[in-house]
């Protein structure tokens, strides 16, 4: 494990670190209202696109891109969004069905307190986005005080010490259990023994992870001028997703983690706190019906909205040599469904922002003029890990880079 | 036109997400599939695997014979060959000299098992019919080819399996001696995966960092419930409360409209001090607002960790006589005022937002009028606070303030957000705001009110009671000693270990654990500290998390401990008992002492545990709840709780035929069922009220009865919007016929529905099949879910569709099977259902068997199933026996 100098503790950003965020919907966008009719430099702003009008040279948008045949599932398939693969068939690929941030976390994760951070505004199991090599999903955290602290609040001498004698004790007990282990494995069969090696390899896992924090817990947090508000944990969706953002900006800023995926999923009780008489899953599937297509689209232009504001932020912040955060962060938005009225994961709504790639453009992967084909969004992944610094042109089930998507000179 | 065909061989991919096997009815796949019907058809007996007929012998090292590959040719090709490929399959490329390849044997597992149930080949013009005796034959062959085949290459055993969630938690019930109900810190344990619906596959589930890591945490937190070391005996102490001591306002300090409601405020001042007892006037299922003794909390809840009585005096008030318009209250008029008894797990968890961390622990019918005493003894954690509510309870904001409106129309005051309004300049508001405010000094709503409410006297906390010091659980682990260094640490591992590892443990295997105890106490850890640190190790490891069930290529036998864990996490989830143990210890579980163990076993209360997680997972009802009812739409769903009571009634249903050894046909139709007032409510049945579940009969007009009656499977089948006959077909396959469709083929374009036009389901779904690609598949799901369209989707009986065109059309529950048999209505269908129910025998045995041993059945395991499935009919269907069957079999007791 690299542990950072304590150079860069104290001023903890390093200002050519390279950031990844991916935020997922877990139902997508309505498709005409999303994606642009014309391609090119000059394509014009969708409905839904329209809260990112002044950013435009700052984004792209895709079309044409998918996870193909393979990844269809309707609300099962959405969990593919990151990865390409479906859950169900990553038994054999070597890093199962990893997502495209966790693939770059195994690259970065060492350098700061949190190898990478899952969020998710609430526990929808369709909509778990990040997946480790061994096709486990991460949990996310949904609890805005418990993110705020993780990140920000001063832990006290007191439990500091004596956190460290419990995850002390742990690592020894991890030392002791593998006893039992090879135990086992003299003792059962052969497919018995790969259930043992992911038992192994989990214990080698959390050997890691208890090493990592036991360094952090001595090193002081960041300081930051941000107070979340009272009763954040319980507040309407709406309220909630823009802390969830400032609270990335800040975990970015301050370098506490590299890596971040956020998921938004169903917006619970109170209809979200949006001014509709519906739920959103049933929205979705308006059956081209007039009235329930507005209030889908309140929804949906929030989403699109936020991450607007969430750009705009990130453009805020000055990282020397003339960048910007946005510049050092790629920032991935979109979805594994494709067209959540039909249940489609085709043709999934993405956009890529900043990251330092050549932007400003509708980008149709599609390869035909029936569009039909669509080109392995895969490839974008490929583009993007190589851009973070991952020495790779295999993602999943892709191969190569996105052709046409180019680093800004 | 079928684009999707793929040749032989199909994709890797196909072949391993969705391994071949008969439990999971992969086996009907779009070949032929989806034939419930055909079951009856079967000309063909399929005992097929004791005695193959003369000149059949198969060796799994060549290819098909000429006369297998003549009879495809003559019988088959016409649709599964060169020219069409209906479903996907073609059967006209099997070599007849090489050993088929696993693919290939997957697509000749599932043409067997069609003519096993006599699909195919089907009996349609221009199709040659063949004969009985050739189709026995050609069934007979490759029965034993693969057979043959199987045996040659992988096993199919069962793969070490971890614990999974429900297991962990019942076995450290049972290891440590803890209270698993008012202390689960496995919440955020990653949820278990499953396979087929069922979460305790070995091959399925897998361990990751996170969750050891949870585990070492976990086994903490436990471990410091179960020990007492050095404690002194709890002082058992009691609080009395009345009325005054409660949290919440007077009536004269409250406006406009009050949650809650506190002694009348004409009544005279001294009573109003005294406060005899405190008026709830409003409340919700899930109840935002807490009524707690406001002196509890400042001393901090409980003081200690044990067993508490909590009596409490209440009585319902105004439930009839309230001298308002019914509408408002109509519940009332057949249920009875319900006070919920609520556990806070600390003080700040009383916040309002806090209510999905609060613990309902009882629910009582009030009596009219004279209060009656209620008691419970819970289990409560140091820092908890009992509080109560009205569970039935009416809303402020809904059905008080309409009341208020129109009766006390002079107390009404201006809500914040009309006030909030009229600042924002609304001009509407503006002028109401204004109108109201002539009310400022008008009497407030709670003095005028006089709509029904719950009443409480008294709430008594005493405890904590412990029957024993120290408690049970620390008995269980070290006896009477409360001193820790005087603890005999060999014994201690070696006793502990050999329950946490299910199996008798030798002193040098643990030693390790001993040691590193020591080790710790020369570190300088507390004796306490070090003998937990201790027991957190064997709780994490390997032996403990794993079930060991041998080694495969030892011998497929269980041996004695393993077929006792085995049994015993098929019964109750969790780890064997001391008697059990004994009999495995004596070598002498089998046979006639295996049967008495699984009665034995099965009469324990732990064996909720079978019948909550079979349940549970068999018919997926785990899964209510993932795709909510619209809370508009459907209010009764939350209101009266209704979730909660599904399961219940599914649940009571099952553990009624396992008690009585009931017939499993009454699963497809019974005339009766398990319910309470809510439930009879929902379903229209009469004479039912109450919080208590009983065994009702049902008449044919409530339109109930067997499994496809219960709200349960209705709700769990709809996604809480509409109801789609498509997910009940597909259900009623998989779960009742164990013949499930295959999911549609990848690239099959899925279809955005315009629904403008279309007013009911099914003229939505023939827009579905008027494709021809779908239709296929989809006159074979469909029908089964056309049948149920009679049920809403929470589960609420209906005779018209609600539309919100002007028109209410009325369901039409009629169809056909592809068998040509016709419905009209659920009754019907039910019947179609019943004459299939040996079919559905063999079905729930399959789940039976894969849950049991936690592992996919495969075709291997076909005949003793079939076997089984028969000698339950030849016995009359009994649960019971089917139980004793499952555990009788080979099947179970192998590895």
């Amino acid at each position: 494990m690299a542990l950072p100098s304590l150079e860069a503790m104290s001023a903890p950003t390093d200002a050519t670190a390279t950031r990844m965020v991916c935020v997922g919907l877990n139902f997508g966008f309505v498709p005409r209202l999303f994606f642009p009719t014309n391609t090119g430099k000059n394509y014009e702003l969708t409905e839904r696109l329209a809260p990112l009008k002044k950013l435009r040279s700052d984004f792209t948008v895709f079309s044409g891109l998918d996870h193909g045949t393979e990844a269809q599932g309707g609300h099962g398939g959405v969990h593919a969004y990151l990865s390409g693969v479906l859950s169900k068939h990553s038994k054999n690929m070597p890093e199962a069905n990893i997502s495209v941030d966790q693939k770059a976390a195994q690259l970065v994760g060492s350098e700061t307190r949190y190898p990478s951070l899952q969020i998710a505004s609430g526990n929808d199991p369709n909509n778990q986005i990040s997946w480790n090599a061994s096709g486990v999903s991460l949990p996310p955290i949904s609890k805005v005080d418990l993110l705020y602290s993780l990140l920000f609040q001063k832990v006290d001498p007191k439990l500091q010490k004596t956190t460290q004698a419990k995850q002390a004790a742990r690592s020894s007990i991890l030392d002791l259990v593998k006893t039992d282990a090879e135990y086992l494995q003299r003792k059962v069969g052969t497919q018995d023994k790969a259930k043992l090696d992911r038992y192994f390899t989990s214990v080698r896992e959390v050997e890691k992870r208890l090493a990592q924090s036991r360094e952090w817990l001595s090193q002081p947090k960041p300081k930051v001028d941000y107070q979340i508000p009272e009763g954040a944990n319980t507040m309407d969706f709406i309220d909630r997703v823009p802390l969830y953002y400032d609270l990335m900006a800040l975990a970015l800023e301050t370098d506490s983690t590299r890596v971040i995926t956020l998921g938004l999923a169903d917006i619970g009780a109170n209809y979200g706190g949006f001014d509709i008489s519906r739920g959103y899953h049933q929205l979705t599937h308006h059956g081209k019906v007039p009235e329930y297509i507005t209030e889908l689209s309140v929804i949906e232009q929030f989403h699109t909205a936020q991450f607007a504001r969430f750009l705009r932020r990130l453009k805020s912040v000055p990282e020397g040599n003339g960048k910007t955060l946005l510049d050092n962060s790629m920032v991935l938005f979109g979805s594994g469904m494709g067209n959540a009225s039909s249940h489609s994961n085709k043709n999934l709504p993405l956009i890529l922002a900043g990251g330092g790639f050549q932007h400003g453009e509708h980008k149709s992967y599609f390869k035909d003029e029936t569009q039909k084909n669509a080109t392995p969004a895969g490839r974008l992944f490929i583009s993007m890990l190589q851009r973070f610094g991952v020495e790779t042109d295999r993602f999943g089930t892709a191969s190569g880079t996105l052709p046409g998507l180019e680093v800004r000179g | 036109m079928n684009k999707h065909c793929k040749p032989l061989p199909r994709t890797v991919q196909d072949q391993q997400t969705e391994p071949s096997l008969r439990q999971s009815g992969k086996t009907l796949m779009h070949f032929v599939a989806l034939s419930m019907a055909s079951v009856l058809l079967s000309v063909v007996q399929c005992h097929t695997t004791h005695a193959a007929p003369e000149g059949t012998t198969a060796s799994a090292t060549g290819g098909l014979p000429p006369y297998i590959q003549s009879y495809l040719k003559q019988h088959c090709h016409q649709c599964h060959g060169e020219k069409k490929q209906k479903a996907d399959r073609r059967l006209d490329q099997f070599s007849t000299e090489q050993a088929l390849d696993e693919d290939a044997q997957d697509l000749l597992e599932e043409a067997l098992d069609a003519m096993n149930r006599g699909e195919m080949p089907p009996r349609e013009k221009g199709i040659t019919e063949p004969s009985a005796q050739e189709t026995q034959k050609v069934i007979a062959w490759i029965t034993n080819y693969l057979g043959a085949a199987r045996n040659a290459g992988k096993s199919s055993t069962t793969v070490l399996r971890r614990l999974n969630r429900f297991e962990y938690i019942r076995t450290i019930r049972d290891l440590l001696g803890v209270d698993i109900d008012s202390f689960d810190p496995t919440g955020d344990f990653p949820p278990d995966a499953k396979n087929h619906g069922f979460d305790n596959n070995g091959e399925t589930l897998t361990l990751s960092d996170y969750q050891l890591q949870r585990y070492l945490e976990v086994a903490e937190a436990y471990l410091d419930q179960a020990c007492y070391f050095d404690r002194p005996t709890p002082e058992k102490s009691t609080w009395s409360y009345t009325g005054k001591d409660f949290n919440g306002v007077l009536a004269y300090q409250r406006a406009p409209v009050t949650w809650r409601l506190i002694i009348p405020a004409d009544s005279p001042a001294d009573q109003i001090k005294q406060g005899d007892y405190i008026e709830i006037g409003h409340g919700q299922p899930s109840e935002r607002h807490p009524n707690f003794a406001t002196h509890f909390v400042r001393q901090g809840g409980v003081p200690a960790d044990g067993w508490y009585q909590i009596n409490i005096k209440a009585a319902a008030a105004n439930r009839l006589n309230h001298g308002y318009e019914h509408a408002e209250f109509e519940r009332y008029q057949q249920e009875p005022l319900k006070l919920a008894l609520w556990i806070a797990p600390e003080a700040r968890l009383l916040n309002k937002n806090a209510a999905d961390q609060r613990r309902l622990t009882e629910v009582w019918d009030l009596p009219d009028g004279k209060p009656s005493v209620f008691s419970t003894k819970v289990w409560l954690r140091k820092g908890a606070v009992p509080f109560v509510s009205w569970a039935n309870g009416v809303s402020s904001k809904g059905n008080i303030r309409r009341v208020a409106e129109k009766h006390h129309p002079e107390v009404i005051r201006a809500t914040a957000t009309q006030r909030d309004a009229a600042k924002l300049g609304d001009q509407a508001a503006q002028k109401l705001v204004k109108q109201l405010e002539q009310n400022e000094n008008n009497a407030v709503l709670s003095e005028r009110y006089h709509g029904p409410r719950v009443r409480v006297w008294n709430m008594d906390i005493s405890g904590p009671i412990h029957e024993q010091w120290p408690p049970a659980s620390h008995r269980l682990l070290f006896g009477d000693q409360i001193d820790a260094s005087q603890i005999d640490l060999d014994e201690l591992v070696l006793q502990f270990t050999t329950r946490a590892f299910r199996q008798p443990v030798k002193a040098e295997d643990v030693e390790h654990y001993v040691q590193f105890i020591r080790d710790r106490l020369a570190l300088g850890n507390k004796p306490e500290r070090a003998i937990k640190l201790g027991l957190i190790a064997i709780l994490s490891s390997p032996r403990f998390l794993y079930l060991d069930e041998g080694n495969e290529q030892l011998g497929s036998a269980l041996a004695p401990h393993e077929l006792a864990t085995r049994l015993s996490y098929f019964l109750w989830s969790s780890m064997p008992d001391e008697p059990l143990t004994e009999k495995a210890n004596a070598g002498i579980l089998n046979g006639h002492e295996l049967g008495l163990e699984t009665q034995r076993m099965l009469a324990n209360p732990k064996a909720e545990a079978f019948v909550e997680h079979f349940t549970d997972h068999w018919l997926r009802i785990d899964t209510l709840g993932a795709m909510p009812p619209d809370p508009k739409a459907f209010e009764s769903y939350y209101k009266d709780r209704l979730e909660i009571f599904f399961k219940q009634e599914t649940r009571l249903f099952f553990a009624d035929l396992l008690k009585e050894n009931g017939s499993i046909l009454n699963l497809l139709d019974s005339d009766y069922s398990f319910l309470n007032g809510a439930l009879a409510q929902h379903y229209g049945v009469e004479g039912v009220t109450g919080e208590e579940f009983r065994k009702v009969r049902f008449k044919p007009k409530h339109h109930r009865g067997g499994l496809l009656g219960h709200g349960s499977v209705l709700t769990l089948t709809a996604n809480g919007i509409e109801t789609s006959p498509v997910v009940r077909g597909v259900w009623v396959m998989e779960n009742i016929l164990g013949t499930p469709p295959s999911p549609p083929p990848p690239d099959v374009e899925p279809l955005e529905p315009d629904t403008r036009g279309a007013v009911t389901i099914r003229e939505q779904l023939k827009k579905h099949r008027n494709v021809a690609a779908c239709a296929d598949c989809h006159n074979r799901i469909d029908p089964a879910g056309f049948a149920l369209e009679f049920y809403d989707p929470i589960g609420g009986y209906r005779s018209h569709y609600k539309s919100r065109a002007a028109r209410n059309p009325p369901v039409d529950g009629s169809g056909n099977l592809v068998s040509g048999e016709t419905f009209q209505n659920e009754q019907d269908f039910k019947k179609l259902l019943l004459a299939r129910k040996d079919r559905f025998t063999e079905a729930l045995t399959a789940k039976l068997l894969a849950y049991a041993t936690g592992r996919q059945l495969t075709f291997r395991d076909d005949a003793e199933i079939k076997q089984i499935a028969a000698a339950c009919a030849k016995q009359g269907y009994g649960l019971r026996d089917l139980i004793t069957g499952v555990v009788n079999s080979n099947i179970f007791q192998q590895r």
